[in-house]
């Protein structure tokens, strides 16, 4: 998008820009006010739509942190006072925050690193330092960024590089990721999916979040608060009045699908997995032959 | 609670991957929740569809270890268990003399007595008014009434004047002293951070936090509403006279700044209503006790919108006023208990208020040859003298003077 495409949101960075940047202190980091100008644009750009209004524009740029804003774009320009405030301010909160989130040393330090390097800028792009810096957009705090980056980081080499790491190892190194890809569920009923997914498909986004969060990720309910801002006594009610609702939509589903009701409350009570595992403990014990095999998912 | 079926989890893990991803930027901004309706409502639907982005936002949440706060030692407890007590035991003694003086006055026409109605010094969060002179007492309550107008010149003498406070002594030296021992981390003895009251009780900080909070509130059910003037004699005739069962309302105007024009909705969904005229025709409506029933309801709510603007209600959330406070400061944090609310926001703009919000004053927090200046993230207050103010730089600024004085870590 052009400056000429989006005049509205150009005027009024234009007109905030002397504010906010009298706001960052960006003079202090030697940042110029074209630059940080030019920050400001981009975020601008990035976040909002094109028909954008002044009003819409000046809250957006209102709410930025334009003070770490400014000491990003500082330290990605290869400001030395810029870099040693990020280095006073964040050098030990970006270890603390790999170290929390990789759970031991090693991983920890080679993920802080390897972020550091980014950081800093020791890729360069025809001649010029690339940072990782300049994605910054000050939407958030600065630190919060930075756990975030590294989170994505982790999930990277995590999902990349799990084949090598056995169940137990990933347990022990404390990992709560996504659940891993289930197998195919062998659904008995193909009614019983598509009213599954209906039902699943009318729970608005918090809910939906909720519960996946709950039942996929194995988060409590506390964590799940804390992650969208509400109390966990809140996170808990809704969690309870999603589950019912989606168990009310299957069963509805259902009938409406021709199921009766007995089999309908049958198909809600009972994992057809549990009726595999059932039917095969049954043969195994009437052969008298093979022992018992235990596990998760069977195969009919 | 109820189980979701094995087969409708699979199927909800089976959604797929939505593209594109939030990048870190957003997810930041929407664990911090500084993103707009819009923006918020997008990152979520698409978190929940996405597994690795949700692991990714629940990673860049800080360790709630990272930001302890000071509790309270049993000397707190239970100096907060008398503070109950001692409003508990005034409201009662207000009802009590209310009812003898409304019951009794027909029949002793040379009572000379219209005391300061009580229940709304009694009960009132907000620093009380100097005591209006009232006629001399000649009833048996005399004793009662002596005792709540020393209580009220007590608490008027002990809260300081919403002026701008930068390192000024504390008034009450002893208590503030104590506070500070209590408060400066891991400076005295005695000082227990989140770590130990998770030794101590189960639920971790988050719950705990909500108990201290539910405590200041319950706390704040008997003493609600900031203390407007008491009122006339007629107006409490009139109420008698009509049992009015609940509560009085009347309008009245925001001091600080222009007055308010609009209900604004916040990003909680709350519902983008006009304000409702009610009985007072229009405007703010603030509800004022007459019989010294406790008015739970009426306790004023505060949010921020996602504009950074201070929002108020006084009817449970239903509506919402914008209380316009700090030019060009986008808030980010509000903290309240009952009259006594604190609010922050960028470039460390911190503002209070004592009288639910009808005042403002500007608090420079000064400490070690620093002052505060980053943006404000968190503001956590356990009763007006005990608070702590987080900012984005991850500074911790904590008072128990009621932001007289400040210590900072970093």
């Amino acid at each position: 998008m052009s400056g000429s495409a989006q005049p509205g949101i150009s005027a009024e960075v234009q007109r905030l820009a002397a504010e906010l940047f009298d706001q960052s202190r960006a003079a202090s980091y030697s940042l110029s006010s074209a630059e940080f100008t030019r920050a400001l644009v981009e975020v601008a750009r990035k976040y909002l739509p094109p028909e954008a209004g002044a009003e819409e524009t000046a809250e957006l740029l209102r709410s930025l942190k334009v003070e770490e804003l400014a000491l990003a774009r500082a330290c990605a320009a290869g400001n030395d006072a810029a870099w040693e405030c990020f280095l006073t301010r964040y050098r030990e909160k970006l270890y603390g925050a790999a170290h929390s989130i990789a759970r031991d040393d090693a991983t920890a330090r080679e993920l802080a690193d390897s972020l550091y390097a980014d950081l800093y800028g020791t890729a360069t792009r025809e001649g010029q330092r690339v940072s990782k810096l300049n994605s910054y957009m000050g939407r958030g705090s600065l630190d919060g960024w930075l756990r975030t980056v590294l989170a994505q980081e982790y999930v990277n080499r995590y999902r990349s590089g799990r084949r090598l790491v056995s169940l137990d190892e990933q347990t022990e190194a404390g990992a709560q990721f996504a659940a891993p890809d289930p197998p195919s569920a062998p659904v008995a009923d193909p009614r019983l999916g598509s009213a599954t997914d209906e039902a699943l498909s009318s729970l608005v986004a918090e809910d939906r979040f909720i519960v996946a969060a709950y039942f996929l990720d194995g988060r409590t309910l506390a964590e799940i608060g804390r992650i969208l801002g509400v109390h966990e006594s809140t996170v808990s009610r809704k969690l309870d009045k999603a589950v019912k609702a989606v168990r009310k939509r299957i069963r509805d589903g259902l009938l409406a699908r021709g199921l009766s009701r007995r089999a309908a409350d049958e198909a809600l009570a009972t994992d057809v997995r549990d009726l595999a595992v059932d039917v095969r403990a049954s043969l195994t014990q009437e052969t008298a032959a093979a022992p018992f095999s235990k596990g998760g998912a069977q195969e009919k | 609670m109820a189980e979701l079926p094995k087969f409708a989890r699979e199927r909800l893990a089976q959604s797929g991957t939505p593209e594109p991803h939030p990048d870190a930027n957003l997810i930041s901004a929407f664990v911090e929740n500084s993103l707009t309706s819009r923006e918020r409502a997008q990152v979520l639907d698409h978190l929940s569809r996405c597994a690795p982005c949700r692991a990714v936002a629940g990673m860049a949440l800080p360790e709630p270890a990272a930001k302890p706060v000071p509790i309270r030692t049993t000397e707190d407890r239970m100096w907060a268990r008398w503070t109950v007590m001692r409003w508990a035991t005034l409201a009662v003694s207000a009802v009590v003399i209310a009812a003898a003086v409304l019951v009794l006055r027909p029949h002793e026409k040379r009572r000379e007595v219209v005391p300061d109605f009580p229940m709304n010094t009694a009960i009132s969060a907000s620093p009380a008014k100097p005591a209006e002179s009232a006629p001399e007492a000649k009833a048996p309550a005399e004793e009662k009434h002596q005792a709540e107008r020393w209580d009220r010149s007590r608490r008027a003498a002990a809260r300081p004047p919403a002026t701008a406070i930068r390192n000024e002594a504390p008034v009450q030296p002893q208590l503030a002293a104590r506070a500070r021992q209590q408060v400066v981390p891991n400076a005295q003895p005695g000082n227990t951070f989140i770590a130990n009251a998770q030794q101590q009780r189960p639920g971790g900080p988050y719950v705990l936090q909500n108990q201290a909070q539910a405590a200041v509130q319950q706390n704040q059910n008997v003493a609600v509403a900031p203390s407007p003037p008491p009122p006339a004699r007629a107006d409490l005739d009139k109420a008698a006279a009509a049992k009015a069962p609940g509560v009085a309302t009347e309008t009245v105007e925001v001091t600080a700044g222009a007055a308010p024009v609009e209900s604004t909705a916040n990003k909680q969904n709350l519902p983008k209503t006009a304000m409702v005229p009610g009985a007072a025709g229009g405007g703010l409506l603030r509800a004022r006790p007459v019989e010294g029933v406790a008015m739970k309801d009426s306790a004023a709510r505060w949010t921020i919108s996602a504009g950074g603007k201070i929002n108020r209600s006084f009817d449970a959330g239903q509506t919402w006023a914008e209380v316009p406070v700090g030019q060009g400061v986008a808030f980010r944090a509000v903290s309240a208990n009952g009259a006594d609310i604190w609010a922050g926001g960028s470039g460390g703009a911190l503002f209070h208020s004592s009288d639910g919000g009808e005042h403002w004053t500007r608090v420079r927090p000064s400490a070690s040859g620093s002052d505060l200046s980053a943006d404000i993230t968190r503001i956590e207050f356990t009763d007006a003298q005990h608070g702590t103010v987080l900012t984005a730089t991850g500074e911790r600024w904590t008072t128990a003077d009621a932001g007289r004085t400040w210590t900072v870590t970093r």
